[in-house]
């Protein structure tokens, strides 16, 4: 609407005679038209409102923080989300054990005890604690949480289900006792331990969110609008997850015996800040305590002015794929000399600042099966020579790579790598897409490869402590049975690669260390296939000031990532 | 007086508006590249991730023909069946209604801010026509609404950050990340409920977002009020009361100001519209809730089912908006109805 418009529409009405009546008519209208809106506000947020109505005001002695997180919340049910959700359901609800992969050790959490009866059955006896309404959490809680995560999967292809995947039954003995019988000899501690699918609720869940049984959408509307029935150290107090996650602690989780930290937060405020230079801005205008992601060119100037950085390895890796179902990509040899064109051992230093390690095999550092012997180095000449010998060398061939949008380190390696190609004769154009749109790009492999890019870099954390987590992003499936692995950006296939997969699989699940030797004949034909590389492994950066907030060695565990178990923090006031 | 007629003829004009608009939104997206039933699944996983892409594609209605998926998808529209946003797995009415209340609280109160000064401002200059104060304010009145709002609010934001005002009140407190109430108007609800603490905290969090926001119609409410007093000035009946020495202020107060207020009215109904647009740009500057942040999050997410929700919304609040300053008009001026 411009100046001018006013103009005319002034002079329009300039020459009319206005009486009261007509003012108070105009007005009544607009009250009308407030009226409505309120009425219709209240009505459609009431299905928004969380299980707990009676928010308690907040003492002004209460402490509390702000977590500013980067990227939106994508849902809160504890059974089926496989996403952001991790970093709000790790607080609200807990797990039967938590695994410490830097001690190599199980903790216990909501299990007191666990024992292997024999080859495919497990004892849990579980410990004294209760969900957020006061009722005590039971075995037959844990049964229902354990069943409807693996049926979700089964049934509806919804969540990570398939962690249970060797579950046969779980038979309930007394409220505090049940046994777990696997269908196979299968160490079931790894699923127990798992980031996602693993949370235990409260059955009562039912009943509240009026569902007929435990596959029911009501049950994941009800989640979903901001309720919750966990058993962790905080309970949801608001969930908006465009904008905002507020958890209160709950004072009687069992925890706050044994931790001993009374300068946990009483409140814990998750924003969603997106933009990493928002970020700072806050953190250093004092509107968040902790920032996710600030942009590495300023951690410098925060560590000086006071900021702690604080630095933690992650199984978060970046992971380079080739389309191979389209030319020049789908040539063996092609593959391989981009590989050795990328300069290596600059990455670190100059995509992530210095906040990451080089990438080596398909498996981050500290994972099992991760081995510093597939760390490769940049070889032009072995570059050339492989181009040469498919007679691809100095061709001037076009080459597209997609990016994530945003991801600052992304896009300079993209520009690295288009730089040292350049030298090939190889020109890289690069495309920075949102995520959603890498992802489409990535499956489009599958539907119309000519259409997807010849390269693209996805991002992946794991769900349990698995390898075969990492290398399920090359497995085929049967894509002429119209079965197709949507994480497989690559389109590969090969029968020898699945076949010894699922041998390391299932071994891995029984044994991890027996499996190991399994798993590095399956990266031996990742190497020799080159279908995909993992670029770096992410170190993750969380910047705080030093004189208000402490972060405990236990707040941060590289298996649950992003998750800050905030039990663990201390606020000073 | 209002017709009935002129009623039902702006009811169905706006009706068919917004039927053209729910249907056109859900056109492009359908044609939009890439498989709605992968988006809509989210991101399954393993073997069993085609049961949740079939699912997906049921629901959609992926097989039916286009007719037949637009008959749905209206009927579902106005049963309040928004769909679900595929990113944050709520319902879609429910987060543009949520995002809606915090615009629209932004954008009120750029105009409680507006309006006095723009009344002061232009009763200001309008008293003193060609002087340098009437200058001034015209070039400030100018910048103020031609300037593009994320610059403005931009600078505000800089400002703010330089002053140390973001220091005083801008950090989430507690009371406020844990206070809610009916209306979604944060500041009447904290009333409501006597939260005076809350009230001010979400004052201090409004006031930068929404003098940025006020830029605009003090601009141009300034330059209209100008306008409009200085032909009032003009006017036989005012020049009499000149002539009678009564007091200049209350020549303006009783004489002037009712002459002018349907034209602020009217202007004040037009820029809404206009302003709740640009809201969506302030948001994104002050990191603040809102439609535009939804919206931005909704596009980068390929969160279709959100997106149409939110443009559809958008749309309706701007049909509705400029019915009813149409209705008011022919409330004051019953010649529009011809």
């Amino acid at each position: 609407m411009r100046f001018k418009t006013y103009i005319v529409v002034y002079a329009s009405l300039s020459g009319s005679k206005v009486n009261r009546k007509k003012i108070y008519a105009s007005i009544a209208v607009v009250i009308v038209a407030t009226i409505t809106i309120v009425i219709l506000y209240s009505y459609f947020s009431q299905s928004s409102r969380s299980t707990y109505p009676d928010h308690e005001v907040p003492s002004p002695l209460e402490k509390n923080i702000i977590y500013a997180y980067r990227d939106a919340i994508t849902g809160i049910d504890p059974s089926i989300e496989d996403d952001t959700g991790i970093i709000v359901l790790h607080l609200v609800y807990e797990t039967l054990l938590r695994y410490d992969p830097i001690r190599n050790e199980y903790q216990y959490v909501l299990a007191r005890e666990i024992d292997r009866v024999d080859e495919n059955t497990w004892r849990i006896v579980l410990r004294d604690a209760q969900f957020h309404d006061g009722s005590p959490v039971t075995a037959y809680d844990v049964n229902f949480s354990i069943w409807r995560s693996k049926l979700m999967y089964e049934e509806k292809g919804l969540g990570l289900g398939y962690i249970w995947d060797c579950l046969d039954e779980i038979d309930v003995v007394d409220n505090k006792t049940l046994y777990i019988t696997t269908l196979y000899s299968c160490d079931i501690r790894v699923s127990l331990a798992a980031a996602y699918s693993a949370f235990i609720y409260s059955r009562r869940i039912l009943e509240l969110s009026k569902a007929d049984d435990m596959l029911s959408e009501k049950l994941t509307e009800w989640f979903n609008s901001g309720n919750s029935l966990g058993s962790g150290p905080y309970r949801l107090e608001r969930y908006e997850p465009e904008n905002i996650v507020v958890l209160r602690k709950f004072e009687n989780w069992w925890g706050w015996r044994e931790i001993n930290n009374p300068d946990a937060p009483d409140i814990v405020i998750i924003k969603i800040v997106e933009d990493p230079g928002s970020q700072e801005r806050m953190l250093r205008t004092g509107h968040i305590d902790i920032a996710s992601s600030v942009p590495r060119g300023s951690l410098n100037s925060l560590e000086k002015d006071g900021y702690k950085i604080h630095v933690v390895d992650t199984f978060h890796n970046f992971i380079m794929m080739f389309n191979t179902k389209r030319w020049p990509t789908n040539i063996t040899e092609f593959r391989k000399a981009i590989v050795y064109a990328i300069p290596w051992n600059r990455i670190v230093e100059q995509a992530l600042m210095g906040y990451g390690r080089k990438g080596s095999g398909l498996i981050p550092y500290g994972f099992p099966g991760y081995s510093k012997k597939w760390e490769l180095n940049q070889d032009l000449e072995k570059a050339r020579e492989l181009l040469e010998r498919v007679r691809l060398l100095d061709k001037k061939i076009d080459l597209e790579i997609v990016i994530t949008q945003g991801y600052e380190e992304e896009e300079v390696f993209a520009k690295m790598l288009k730089e040292a190609l350049s030298t090939l004769g190889i020109n890289l154009l690069i495309k920075p897409l949102p995520w959603q749109q890498v992802k489409q790009q990535g499956e489009a492999v599958w539907s119309d490869p000519e259409s997807a890019p010849h390269i693209i870099i996805n991002d992946w954390w794991p769900t349990y402590m698995v390898p075969y987590d990492y290398f399920s992003l090359l497995e085929c499936l049967e894509p002429e049975e119209g079965v197709y692995n949507y994480w497989n950006w690559a389109g590969y296939c090969n029968k020898e690669f699945d076949e010894l997969l699922y041998e390391a699989y299932y071994t891995s699940l029984q044994d991890i260390d027996k499996s190991l030797s399994l798993y590095e004949k399956v990266l031996e034909i990742v190497f020799e296939d080159t279908p995909a590389v993992n670029l770096w492994d992410m170190q993750h950066i969380y910047v705080y000031d030093p004189r208000h907030v402490v972060i405990r060695y236990e707040a941060i565990n590289p298996l649950y990532t992003y998750t800050i178990f905030f039990q663990y923090v201390e606020v000073k006031l | 007086m209002l017709s009935l007629n002129y009623l039902l003829k702006r009811f169905f004009a706006s009706l068919f508006l917004i039927l053209g608009t729910i249907v056109i939104t859900f056109l492009l997206i359908n044609f939009a590249p890439g498989d709605p039933a992968l988006v809509w699944a989210g991101k399954p996983r393993g073997p069993q991730a085609s049961i949740a892409i079939e699912k997906a594609r049921e629901y959609l209605g992926l097989d039916l023909p286009l007719y037949t998926r637009i008959a749905i998808h209206v009927y579902r529209f106005f049963t309040g069946d928004w769909g679900t946003s595929v990113q944050f797995k709520l319902p879609v009415l429910n987060l543009v209604a949520r995002s809606f209340m915090a615009s629209l609280e932004l954008v009120v109160y750029s105009f409680i801010i507006a309006i006095p000064i723009a009344l002061w401002l232009g009763t200001t200059v309008a008293l003193r026509r060609g002087s340098y104060i009437d200058r001034l304010v015209y070039y400030i009145s100018v910048v103020f609404a031609g300037s593009p709002r994320f610059m403005v609010a931009g600078i505000l934001y800089l400002i703010l950050y330089l002053s140390g005002y973001s220091f005083l009140g801008l950090r989430t407190s507690p009371s406020y990340a844990t206070f809610r109430g009916l209306t979604g108007f944060i500041t009447i609800d904290s009333i409501i409920s006597g939260r005076i603490d809350v009230f001010v905290d979400s004052l201090l969090r409004l006031l930068p977002p929404a003098l940025a926001l006020s830029t605009y119609p003090i601009g141009v409410l300034t330059r209209v009020i100008r306008v409009s007093l200085s032909e009032t000035f003009e006017e036989e009946y005012v020049r009499q009361a000149i002539s009678l020495g009564i007091d200049r202020k209350s020549i303006v107060r009783r004489y002037a100001y009712p002459n002018i207020i349907s034209v602020v009215a009217q202007l004040i109904g037009l820029m809404f519209s206009y302003l709740l647009l640009e809201a969506m740009v302030v948001e994104n500057v002050f990191v603040r809730e809102g439609l535009g942040n939804l919206v931005s999050r909704a596009i980068v997410a390929s969160d279709f089912p959100l997106l149409i929700g939110a443009t559809v919304f958008t749309a309706i609040v701007l049909i509705i908006t400029n019915t009813l300053a149409d209705v008011i008009q022919a409330i004051t001026n019953p010649r529009v109805q011809i």
